[in-house]
């Protein structure tokens, strides 16, 4: 019977591959979302959880709590970097800042200090640690996504989501990091201060005393002021680092977001207290945002629920039409297994394990699709979560 | 399968060579024997009855009518496919209309060889499968390999023994009745019964068909019975029985 079977259902293996497909489908719907919003929950809950405070510009939480772990997410505005040596100076916390607002290759660059690295348990993997402007260290997919290994270089994008810069900074990668399953396996870190320079606050150029006249447009006994035709530096080399220099105060240089890891419970209250009325910058815990996104996430995931049910009631209702739509098609067949004297129970077999089989390859494919989903579904999730804004 | 049906063995070859019959006619041995037949299909008005009739075993009869007088009814009563209203039917010993429906299908799988006029053959199986299909649906303890041996070697005895890996559905109309005459020998039959089966082939193919289904009967001293309208087939048969022999009776 089974080879009877098998080879019907090869036969027929264009309507079989639709039924197959059909009913794979339909199982598959409730079965990823279920999978991946587990996973999804699971991998926003921990890394939220590690992150006790972030601070930002006043504005969508959701935006704030996602770019700061994710580096995706758009944030409200940036906020000065003052606010960072503003939280050091109370006393209560350790606060790392970030500064993500620019891409290299799509991949978020996130300036930041070498306090980011023990606090999310990262370590080097090739190469070393930044230590000079200009000087990145790259994630272990980017790395890989890139193609890029110590001693390579960066361009960053001239378009940011903020604003359009000028001109591409050229990045030194000194490091791969070893990866640890995380967002930051997808990012490129930099100091802070290189951030600074790709945003044009900072910038290196020819020494204004040895250019000549025609590239200077007025000079005075303590002030020199230059034209375009003056040379800006798009590489920060050990020859022109010298250069490199900020107009204006560190203190009001932008940053999008501050992790704030304060010493204990009380302090977190304190804070938390002091900075819920500030009228430019918030303070928010993430892993209750997160539980309030996922919260709106289980909302929908309802619906899909109820929507999965209805189309696998009607993907069986179907196959059930289709079933007996295809025994009245075979009807001249199973009056010739009767004739020559098959049984109605081997025939009602026979059927069986065309069922069977077409089951059977229906729930190896529903495997695969689950198991790429498995695979690329929470990059996927989180990339439809961020472009959504949440 | 009833312990009297399956203790009955093949025909003695005593009975070869018996009378040939008529409509009316009788003869010794058990070949196929039916008295006071009756059958009606149900909501009309047809009705077969046929008081007494015999055919020898391994005997080779014609059987013609007009069309609508029970031929092919004929055929399935005596594979044990209907049953019949009243009357007997006895079939190489066995009383075909006393089995149970199991009885009947096991009965016909072991015992008949049934030729269709319209082949019948299962469009998703190859030449091979298809002259194996009794077997399969039979739940055979036989050997896969013995089976196709057996099969290729009756495929290659009607000319088609090249086929063998074919689809049916790229086979001519004599190839596939080739096949399904294969598929009625394979179990070697005490009685193979055909129902028109030149009736979808050219004069030429005809001729094969008809001399094959000659050729393989007397090598299994199997009775035949030929239902068919062509007169022209008739002249190699030990006997034949016209249906308007009967009709009216």
């Amino acid at each position: 019977m089974w080879y009877l079977a098998w080879r019907y259902v090869v036969y027929h293996r264009g309507p079989t591959s639709l039924l197959v497909t059909a009913l794979a489908l339909a199982a598959y719907l409730p079965v990823a979302t279920e999978l991946l919003l587990d996973r999804l929950q699971r991998e926003l809950r921990s890394r939220a959880a590690i992150t006790p405070l972030v601070i930002g510009h006043l504005g969508s939480r959701t935006d704030l709590t996602l770019h700061a772990l994710y580096f995706r997410s758009q944030v409200p505005g940036t906020i000065p970097y003052g606010v960072v040596d503003e939280v050091a100076r109370s006393g209560y916390a350790v606060a790392i800042p970030l500064a993500a607002q620019h891409t290299v290759s799509r991949v978020p660059l996130v300036g930041t200090t070498l306090d980011y690295f023990p606090f999310r348990g990262l370590r080097v993997a090739r190469g070393q640690m930044f230590g000079r402007l200009g000087e990145c260290l790259v994630g272990a997919r980017a790395a890989r996504r890139l193609g890029v290994e110590p001693g390579d270089t960066l361009l960053t994008d001239t378009e940011s989501f903020v604003e359009l810069t000028q001109y591409p900074l050229k990045l030194h990668v000194v490091g791969i990091l070893a990866a640890a399953e995380t967002p930051d396996d997808d990012a490129v870190f930099c100091d802070v201060k290189t951030v600074w320079v790709v945003e044009g606050i900072g910038h290196g150029h020819q020494d204004l005393r040895e250019v000549d006249e025609e590239v200077l447009l007025e000079k005075k006994e303590q002030e020199i002021t230059a034209g375009a035709a003056l040379k800006q530096y798009l590489e920060i080399t050990p020859e022109n680092e010298a250069s490199f220099h900020f107009h204006g105060n560190p203190a009001d240089f932008p940053i999008s977001a501050a992790l704030v890891v304060p010493r204990d419970d009380r302090a977190e209250t304190i804070l938390l207290g002091r900075w819920q009325d500030h009228p430019s910058w918030q303070l928010v815990e993430p892993p209750e945002v997160v539980e309030s996104l996922l919260a709106t996430v289980f909302r929908v995931k309802h619906l899909l629920d109820v929507a999965a049910l209805l189309v696998g009631v009607s993907t069986v209702l179907l196959t059930v039409l289709v079933i007996l739509l295809s025994l009245r098609l075979r009807a001249s067949e199973m009056e010739t297994l009767f004739k020559l004297g098959c049984r109605r129970a081997t025939a009602a077999r026979l059927i069986a394990a065309e069922l069977i089989f077409v089951a059977t390859m229906a729930a190896g494919l529903l495997a695969v699709l689950v198991a790429i989903s498995w695979w690329a579904g929470p990059s996927l999730l989180r990339w439809w979560l961020l472009r959504t804004g949440g | 399968m009833s312990e009297d049906a399956s203790n009955t063995g093949r025909p003695e070859a005593a009975v070869r060579g018996a009378e040939v019959d008529s409509a009316h006619g009788s003869s010794a041995g058990p070949g196929v024997r039916v008295a006071e037949l009756e059958f009606a299909y149900r909501r009309t008005s047809f009705q077969l009855r046929i008081p007494r009739w015999e055919v020898a075993a391994a005997k080779h009869v014609a059987v013609t009518g007009p069309s609508g007088s029970g031929k092919t009814t004929l055929l399935h009563l005596l594979a044990g496919i209907f049953l019949p209203d009243a009357g007997a039917i006895d079939v190489t010993g066995v009383r075909v209309d006393m089995l149970t429906d199991a009885q009947r299908r096991r009965f016909r799988l072991e015992r008949i060889g049934f030729v269709f006029q319209d082949f019948r053959l299962l469009e998703y199986l190859d030449v091979v499968d298809n002259i194996v299909l009794p077997y399969r649906i039979g739940r055979s303890r036989r050997r896969n390999s013995d089976l196709r041996e057996r099969a290729a070697a009756l495929a290659e005895a009607v000319g088609i023994g090249d086929r063998l890996r074919r689809n049916v559905q790229r086979l001519s109309h004599g190839e596939r009745q080739r096949v399904a005459l294969c598929r009625a020998l394979i179990g070697e039959p005490e009685l193979i019964l055909a129902d028109e089966p030149t009736g979808n082939l050219d004069p030429r193919n005809k001729h094969q068909i008809m001399e094959l289904l000659h050729e393989h009967a007397r090598r299994l001293q199997a009775t035949l019975i030929v239902v068919t309208h062509d007169t022209g087939l008739v002249s190699e048969m030990d006997s034949v029985v016209d249906f308007k022999d009967w009709m009216g009776v």
